[in-house]
């Protein structure tokens, strides 16, 4: 149920004191009015007072942590602007860090050159003292083999006389090669082969027949 | 807070001051509650949409241009918060729903079913009424709100007259039974 005269009013197409007159022959409008009276109370009861104790608490804590997150970006963001204003400042200052990088890992790898084969001096000097000391120990063992060695009958003889020759030929060539470049390992390493390799032949002679 | 001394608030509001935005909150804290617990019907759902309209306010006020109406400004933002909440509970597609499918309720609960009732209200017949009939702004500060012309807002606030009227005759029917 509707009144055009109601549309009419309420769409500003009637005047106030014209809609009064109306409102007095009309049952619907005056329900109307008398809602809209009641609607107008109501609403003004909306108006009562909502409570929200901590709601500024948790807004200030939001907008403190939004605070932080644009500060960081500001900076970022300040940064961006001075490298893209003064990038050609920051060239020399790239090539010093790489100079300086470059030099670093020369002088490192320079340090951490491999010495597997160069002994150190003082190495060098306990090595040759007691090379000197089982070399001479093995010359007398020679010289305690050889009349067994001249005992043996030829063929054998002959045999372990070769091998003993083989062996000084190569104690000879470790020697050489020593005078020349007494550091290396890798020859020191050889006539230490050939002196164990002798005294090996040397204790066979010797045990020849017992 | 007098119009130059918003002014001054808002400036440093600019400059990232804290308080003044508290200042501002202290302000509108009513208004702003109660039109988001209108729009959205629960206490809960009109705090997360103020802290959320504060959070964009301080994102955002340097967008506002000086000379403008604050509270519009201020207004607006609160309504897309609200707006965004009910989008993610799902009520974005509010149903225009007839005045006798708005809830009956017997007299001494009106007032608590008046503000279920604007709640069920289409969305935007619901920001024009509640801004106009309840938090009385003039119709063409809800249009600048709302970003919709005066013509829009009166037959709003017209529509949603009716159908509250209807439910009101309806509720006293109710009541009377």
């Amino acid at each position: 149920m509707s009144c055009e005269q109601l549309h009419k009013y309420e769409a500003g197409r009637m005047s106030a004191e014209e809609f009064g007159l109306h409102v007095q022959g009309c049952a619907f409008c005056r329900k109307q009015i008398d809602l809209d009276a009641r609607l107008d109370t109501e609403l003004k009861s909306l108006k009562q007072p909502v409570r929200a104790p901590h709601l500024w608490d948790r807004i200030e804590k939001s907008l403190g942590e939004e605070q932080k997150k644009s500060e960081i970006q500001r900076k970022g963001r300040r940064l961006l602007r001075l490298f893209r204003k003064k990038w050609f400042l920051l060239v020399p200052a790239a090539a010093m860090i790489l100079a300086c990088l470059g030099l670093g890992i020369y002088l490192g790898l320079k340090q951490r050159t491999p010495q597997s084969g160069i002994l150190a001096q003082k190495t060098l000097e306990k090595i040759e003292l007691k090379e000197g000391e089982y070399i001479q120990a093995i010359n007398e063992l020679e010289k305690t083999a050889r009349p067994k060695l001249a005992g043996m009958d030829l063929q054998m003889m002959s045999l372990y006389r070769d091998r003993l020759a083989a062996i000084d030929s190569q104690l000879e060539r470790c020697k050489e090669a020593l005078a020349s470049n007494p550091a290396n390992a890798h020859i020191r390493r050889y006539l230490l082969a050939a002196l164990q390799d002798k005294k090996q032949t040397l204790a066979e002679v010797l045990g020849y027949g017992n | 807070m007098h119009e130059t001394e918003e002014d001054e608030v808002i400036e440093r509001c600019r400059q990232g001051d804290l308080a003044a935005y508290k200042m501002i909150y202290e302000r509108y804290e009513q208004p702003l509650l109660r039109t988001a617990c209108r729009m959205l019907g629960r206490e809960q759902d009109a705090e997360d949409a103020i802290q959320d309209t504060f959070l964009k306010l301080y994102k955002g006020i340097h967008g506002f241009k000086r000379g403008s109406r604050f509270s519009t400004y201020l207004f607006r933002i609160l309504l897309n918060a609200c707006y965004d909440i009910l989008r993610k509970k799902d009520k974005a597609d509010f149903k225009d729903i007839d005045a006798e499918h708005l809830p009956v309720h017997s007299s001494h609960e009106v007032r608590h079913s008046l503000a279920e009732a604007i709640a069920m209200l289409p969305r935007q017949m619901q920001a024009c009424f509640v801004l106009f009939a309840v938090e009385e702004f003039t119709t063409e500060e809800v249009a600048r709100i709302l970003g919709v012309s005066a013509g829009s807002v009166k037959t709003n606030v017209h529509r949603a007259r009716q159908k509250l009227r209807a439910w009101l005759s309806e509720s006293t029917r109710g009541d009377e039974a």
